[in-house]
């Protein structure tokens, strides 16, 4: 494994690897929500998206690996359940808005696929590998209220599910010496 | 601009930031008492860093009550300070090791360092700006930051103290410009107040096993 930073490389860790899928939720503006909502305001919000995203995560057969205050990394076995929990999510929030501060609350997806290790630490179960990264990073290039999948998480995805995204745009990612292909989803 | 409009907009320069951390200043303090041994140790170290910084372009040292900020300036490359400021938290830590080996256990000095670059508004004294802020966050980090970042390094692999660690910007300088240091990525994190997933590396020296 690499940062993309020529004479930096980490062993990979010891545990099972597997092709999985990887999406990261943010919350758009989480920062300033706290400042203008108020703790109690935004943590009650932050609740409710998470037992949103709980519930999702089940009826996909999800597993999340990490909560981060304002959104969470979820692993899944194939491309296809991780889209269809993040368009599920996205449409959640967009028919039944969680109002913080008179604002709706709105969500960047982002969604990789990769070799990922998934292994026990001394804080839990986590998941390692550069996929994880470029899925985080991708995240950071999403839309309120949108969904991006890298080309290879698109190439993952049945045929016929691959036909209703968008037009690929090659994009320069922090980290990553070549550009990355990524599809935007609005729903 | 004339010289009231000048004095209200502050000096902006490029500057390498260190934040220089005593660690466990308030439980020796608790223990051993301020005036008898923490004082004491922040003026020591202050001393060291006067000592080891002035060559190396030190520009500003400033007490954040359980340790310093310093700024590294170089007139001839602004880059080139970050290497400079690394090589003077460096040398500040074997002037602590020397001095460890000369003093009873419970008046032992352990430090971390968090190196980052970028512009910062010049105050007498003092220096301002996010990138002061991002380097205030980077020296925050722990192990108990690592169940937060991404691809972390194994906790118990960031020593508890004598360590130093830097920004994606400083990393990038000193591949740049240095062969002396070998740079480790210990995770990406998110810091509090920038947006953003950031690579955060520990430092070491090239000769490090």
């Amino acid at each position: 494994m690499t940062t993309g930073k020529p004479g930096i490389e980490v062993e990979p860790p010891q545990g099972s690897a597997k092709d999985l899928a990887i999406v990261f939720t943010d919350i758009v503006g989480s920062t300033a929500m706290i400042v203008k909502a108020g703790d109690l305001a935004f943590h009650k919000a932050i609740e409710a998206i998470f037992t949103i995203t709980q519930e999702s995560v089940k009826v996909h057969q999800g597993r999340i690996m990490k909560y981060f205050g304002d959104g969470c990394m979820v692993i899944f076995e194939d491309a296809g359940s991780a889209l269809a929990f993040a368009t599920k999510i996205q449409r959640r929030l967009s028919e039944s808005p969680i109002v913080v501060a008179g604002e709706p609350l709105r969500v960047r997806i982002g969604l990789h696929v990769g070799r990922v290790y998934v292994k026990p630490t001394s804080y839990g179960e986590d998941a390692f590998g550069d996929p994880i990264n470029l899925a985080a990073r991708l995240t950071a290039l999403a839309k309120p209220g949108q969904v991006v999948l890298s080309g290879a998480a698109c190439a993952a995805l049945p045929d016929e599910r691959q036909r209703f995204l968008g037009t690929p745009e090659r994009v320069a990612v922090n980290g990553f010496c070549e550009p990355v292909e990524m599809i935007r989803v609005d729903l | 601009m004339n010289a009231d409009e000048s004095a209200t907009f502050p000096q902006v320069a490029s500057e390498a930031i260190v934040v220089v951390d005593l660690v466990e200043s308030t439980a020796t303090i608790n223990l051993f008492g301020w005036y008898a041994v923490g004082r004491g140790l922040l003026r020591e170290l202050r001393a060291m860093i006067t000592k080891v910084g002035s060559p190396r372009g030190l520009r500003c040292l400033k007490s954040t009550g359980d340790g310093y900020l310093l700024t590294f300036g170089n007139a001839t490359s602004a880059e080139r300070a970050a290497a400079q400021a690394v090589q003077c938290s460096f040398d500040l830590l074997e002037l602590v090791r020397i001095r460890n080996e000369q003093v009873p256990e419970e008046r032992a000095m352990s430090l971390r360092f968090a190196v980052h670059f970028g512009e910062v508004d010049v105050v007498e004294n003092d220096r301002e700006g996010p990138h002061v802020s991002y380097a205030f966050r980077l020296e925050a980090i722990s192990r108990g930051s690592l169940a937060m970042a991404l691809n972390p390094i194994p906790p118990e692999q960031l020593p508890l103290g004598n360590y130093v660690l830097c920004s994606e910007e400083v990393a990038g300088i000193l591949s740049r410009r240095s062969d002396r240091w070998k740079t480790v990525c210990i995770g990406l994190l998110r810091l509090r107040g920038f947006p953003n997933w950031r690579e955060v590396f520990l430092v070491l020296p090239n000769n490090h096993l």
